[in-house]
């Protein structure tokens, strides 16, 4: 007796026998040459075929063979129930696995998941499934059948991806911070060549005994002083204030489009975004762009932060608005590794990241620049940790007109 | 030396051009400032002495320009220029086209005091060469410029239409008074 057979036997002894009659169990039934032929099938198969029966942990009542391949553990250990499927799903993903599964049984509708499984031995792997309900026991328990492959390898390949695009932005930055720093170069050469011969001068004159001389000179030298830290003073408020252009803005608009446009990174993480907006908003008056780029910079440290506390796919970053004192807040909400100890009260200092993996640290520019434009904007830009964990940041906007209430 | 040796800055930043000419005056160097390459160029006059100092990127006519005009005009003060971030392949060029030097800004003092002094040199060198070729009689500038060319002291004769003995004592006098002892010396003062 083959195994498939004998497990479809086992299987038949077992709960659900007289329940269904699946394609799979006709087509095993029938002749000698149809099973060797899907035999054969099961064994190439990339991955492993099943059927079991939708409850706690997934007891399955038929494996194919590629499980061991997958797992680790051998079909008929499943088969006869010894483990479970659900045993070594990664915890972390195994409550949203179950409501995708439950949720699609309960439309009639095929479901597709992917989520961690824990082999025997290895790391974990990345598993895709797809599968359906195939019939119904008399208590109501869905039976599913369906299929699982290893996409571990695809999956390392979106994050080499990402990782990719991620050192291109930083690159980016870098370029920018590049032209920057050529500007600042030059602006701030002028006074310190000036400096430097003020000052060479005034030790000559003071061996000259010149006094007269000498006083004029170190007042050239404080001038020349001022206009460095002139310099620099505008090259910080140029980032910002160049393009400075308040605008009448709905801010529904603006964060639906905030969000449109954080979703193609939340897509590779494998995380949602959820707006989550009070009814009737007033207009606000922002820079949007500005906006934009803070929210953005926000949405995307927070899902940075979630990967790094190795957040289950599917979770949530919440995008938030509500009017409180007559101003909007606008709120995100991550339940990443939440903002270290060290990092508290240096969080805005320019060139502070606690980005630290080589690859996707941080230029520690992002916040520093949010504030500022906030700021600007004559908001202020507030963050807490969150218990158990994950950070929240916030800030207000003006409404466009006073509103009474 | 008919005219002091002066050094001659042309910035457009005020204190720039302040600070590096009270720093030069504090070594006991004379300066005068120019706001600009055209003010320069308006005052310039080719009994001048000493060295230029001149930032290369200036509003309206630049460093390279600058040098240009000058170049045409014959002039052959030495020309130092002054470069910021991001100028050095302007320097290279300037370099090229005779210009004796640059500095990065922040200028370095001691390194501007140097490059001056050396300036000077090139300068005075070139003001007594001037001096000694001015010396030069009619006839012996004649013979000078025939014997740079490579000809022969018999050839000069028969080309001047004088005896050979007599080209051999103007040769050896503007030799004297060039203070050249050799024939490659004499060419390289023509060059």
């Amino acid at each position: 007796m083959t195994i498939a057979t004998a497990a479809l036997n086992t299987s038949r002894a077992k709960t659900l026998s007289q329940h269904y009659h699946s394609t799979m169990t006709q087509l095993t039934d029938t002749n000698a040459d149809t099973q060797d032929g899907l035999q054969t099938l099961f064994k190439n198969l990339p991955g492993m075929a099943y059927r079991c029966l939708n409850l706690d942990h997934w007891p399955m009542s038929f494996v194919s063979e590629g499980c061991e391949a997958l797992c680790g553990y051998k079909s008929q250990e499943l088969e006869s129930q010894q483990v479970l499927w659900g045993d070594f799903t990664h915890r972390h993903d195994v409550a949203e696995v179950d409501r995708q599964v439950k949720a699609a049984a309960s439309l009639g509708q095929p479901f597709e998941v992917e989520y961690r499984i824990v082999p025997r031995t290895g790391p974990h792997k990345w598993v895709w499934e797809r599968g359906r309900v195939v019939d119904w026991l008399a208590d109501g328990t869905a039976v599913l059948e369906g299929f699982i492959t290893d996409i571990t390898s695809l999956r390392d390949a979106q994050r080499m991806v990402s990782e990719q695009r991620e050192q291109l932005a930083h690159v980016e930055r870098l370029n920018t911070l590049g032209e920057m720093t050529a500007a600042i170069a030059h602006e701030l050469n002028q006074p310190l060549t000036a400096i430097a011969m003020y000052s060479k001068s005034a030790k000559l004159l003071t061996q000259q005994g010149q006094q007269e001389q000498l006083t004029q000179v170190l007042d050239k030298l404080a001038q020349q002083s001022l206009r460095a830290g002139a310099v620099i003073e505008r090259m910080q408020t140029m980032s910002y204030q160049t393009s400075h252009q308040q605008d009448q803005v709905d801010p529904v608009g603006l964060l639906k489009e905030i969000k449109t446009l954080a979703e193609i990174e939340a897509q590779v993480r494998g995380y949602t975004i959820e707006l989550q907006l009070p009814q009737n908003l007033l207009a606000i008056t922002c820079d949007p762009i500005q906006i934009q780029q803070v929210i953005l910079n926000l949405l995307r440290n927070g899902m940075q932060a979630m990967q790094m506390n190795n957040c289950a796919p599917g979770s949530a970053i919440v995008l938030a608005a509500k009017v409180d004192h007559q101003q909007l807040w606008i709120r995100v909400q991550d339940i990443g590794t939440g903002i270290r100890a060290n990092m508290v009260g240096k969080l805005f200092e320019a060139f502070a990241s606690d980005k630290q993996n080589g690859k996707t640290a941080g230029m520690g520019l992002g916040l520093t620049i949010g504030k500022a434009i906030i700021e600007a904007h004559g908001g202020r830009l507030n963050y807490r940790n969150l218990e158990p964990h994950g950070a929240e940041f916030s800030f207000n906007l003006a409404f466009a007109h006073e509103t009474r209430s | 030396m008919s005219l002091e040796q002066q050094v001659l800055i042309v910035d457009d930043d005020a204190a720039v051009r302040d600070a590096i000419s009270l720093w030069l005056q504090c070594n006991g160097y004379s300066t005068r400032c120019f706001e600009h390459a055209e003010d320069f160029i308006s005052q310039h006059h080719m009994a001048m002495q000493g060295c230029i100092i001149a930032d290369i990127r200036m509003p309206g006519m630049n460093g390279l320009e600058l040098q240009s005009h000058l170049n045409q005009l014959g002039s052959h003060l030495p020309l130092v220029f002054i470069t910021g971030h991001g100028s050095v392949p302007m320097a290279v060029e300037a370099m090229r086209f005779g210009a004796l030097d640059y500095l990065r800004k922040p200028i370095d003092e001691q390194q501007l005091l140097q490059t001056v002094k050396q300036a000077f040199a090139i300068d005075q060198a070139h003001a007594l060469q001037a001096q000694q070729l001015a010396s030069l009689t009619k006839r012996e500038r004649q013979v000078a410029a025939l014997v740079v060319n490579g000809l022969a002291n018999k050839v000069i004769a028969i080309d001047l239409g004088i005896s050979e003995r007599t080209v051999e004592v103007h040769r050896s006098n503007l030799m004297q008074k060039l203070g050249a002892t050799s024939l490659p010396q004499l060419v390289k003062m023509y060059l």
